[in-house]
């Protein structure tokens, strides 16, 4: 077969190529035997189906209605044998009365997961952030300088970390304590004595907040125990006043502005 | 068939009785260049064989509407145009074969399709030919297969001469180097 391409169209541009131009033109496509009369009929078929379908008329294949009855009769004979309410998902036998044991097995061995867990995790988490600190910080010859619980001091921990890592009840433990250790401080070291001399609402420069709280007369006045840092039971139990804290004079006040009763009683 | 027996058709067709009897004729003569087309195009023959009945029902459904403005052939080629197109980009979203292994394949599958008769050279031709873009393909179909002038290819894909010209220009390169290459 010569190639036309040429003769078609002078205008295209470098023409089919050199390898193309070479190769034979020819029909390689195959096809069934009577394929195109078949598809004639079959297009024309559906077009006919399509026109029937547009005029409203049901169609139905041939033969169909003849297999239909024993197609339906098939199926309910099919469920008959099954149960009317038989389900047709099937099981294994005792499959319930295992799953049943296998749950609660789960269900014992299961992590609950509650704010529990967060007092453990928390914490640990604030220390592996210490710990990376450390290691990042740490110098590149490799000395190290300070020791673990000197750095560990120095770290300071803002009340945000602690609120962060802490759980809720944690922090409010923490808080606590430190609460109770700051007034226990506070009742424990001794006014400075000229402050004592000044206006109880004096304030002692650069120094905590809570230590601006006043020392009171008889806190200040009460001992310390030296073996410890924190006061004494008794010294945490509001005291009972009793005639023997108090001076015959401081007495004597009483009786006369108050205890008029009593006076005239002891009278 | 020339321009009147197209006029005649669609006459013979706008009588309700005659319609499907012009409808028939119409096929007849226009099936075995739509479905080849449809055939280099997707290859396969069953594919073809689905896009080439496709492509008859919807001008079925067309005709009334066809205003006789070009050759009835020229209108179905457009709709088979349109058609093999929508396929080859369904399979593309299916990801029927894999593009690494599209080549080998292809080649393959004509080397064992029963209905396809080409030897090494013809098959290395419609490979290459498989794997162009599909708007490439199609141009450089119409123009070697089925030697169509640029005007009719224009009204086909709705795209200029100009820009038809380019497209054989760079499917013609894109063949040629497939076939030097081994």
């Amino acid at each position: 077969m010569s190639n036309r391409l040429h003769d078609i169209d002078p205008t295209l541009p470098d023409g089919i190529g050199e390898i193309i131009s070479q190769i034979e033109r020819e029909e390689n496509f195959l096809v069934p035997d009577g394929y195109f009369n078949w598809m004639e009929q079959q297009i024309t078929g559906q077009v006919k189906l399509e026109v029937a379908r547009n005029s409203g008329v049901e169609l139905a294949d041939d033969g169909y209605f003849d297999s239909l009855e024993s197609k339906i009769m098939g199926r309910i004979h099919l469920q008959e044998m099954a149960g009317s309410d038989a389900n047709e998902f099937q099981v294994p036998s005792n499959y319930f009365e295992a799953s049943e044991k296998k749950i609660i097995r789960a269900s014992a061995g299961a992590r609950i997961i509650s704010p529990g867990w967060k007092a453990v995790l928390y914490p640990a988490m604030a220390a592996a952030a210490v710990v990376a600190g450390i290691m990042l910080f740490q110098p590149v010859n490799g000395i190290q300088t300070d020791s673990f619980a000197a750095l560990l001091e120095k770290t300071e921990l803002t009340e945000a970390d602690l609120e962060y890592f802490a759980s809720e009840e944690d922090y409010y433990q923490l808080w606590m304590d430190e609460v109770d250790d700051l007034l226990n401080d506070t009742i424990i070291e001794p006014m400075p004595n000229e402050l004592q001399q000044q206006d109880s609402l004096a304030t002692i420069p650069n120094e905590p907040a809570l230590k601006n709280i006043p020392a009171e007369k008889g806190n200040a006045k009460k001992p310390i125990d030296p073996t410890t840092p924190r006061p004494t039971e008794r010294q945490k139990q509001e005291k009972a006043i009793s005639f023997d804290d108090l001076t015959e004079e401081e007495i004597w006040q009483y009786l006369l502005e108050d205890g008029g009763d009593l006076f005239e009683e002891l009278k | 068939m020339n321009e009147l027996n197209k006029e005649q058709l669609l006459e013979m067709y706008r009588e309700p009785r005659n319609r499907e009897k012009a409808f028939s004729i119409i096929v007849r003569e226009n099936q075995r260049a739509i479905y080849y087309y449809t055939r280099r195009m997707v290859l396969d023959h069953d594919d073809a064989d689905d896009i080439t009945q496709n492509t008859f029902i919807k001008a079925w459904k067309g005709l009334e509407n066809f205003r006789g403005e070009s050759k009835i052939s020229t209108w179905l080629h457009k709709i088979a145009y349109h058609e093999s197109l929508s396929f080859i980009n369904s399979q593309k979203r299916v990801g029927k074969v894999p593009m690494e292994k599209v080549e080998h394949t292809l080649s393959k599958s004509l080397e064992a399709d029963v209905y396809y008769s080409g030897d090494e050279i013809q098959r290395k031709l419609q490979t290459a030919v498989a794997l162009l873009p599909e708007k490439q393909k199609a141009v450089f179909i119409m123009k070697y297969f089925e030697e169509k002038k640029y005007e009719e290819m224009s009204e086909i894909t709705g795209t200029s001469v100009g820009a038809l010209k380019a497209s054989f220009h760079h499917a013609v390169h894109k063949v040629e180097d497939f076939l030097k290459r081994d």
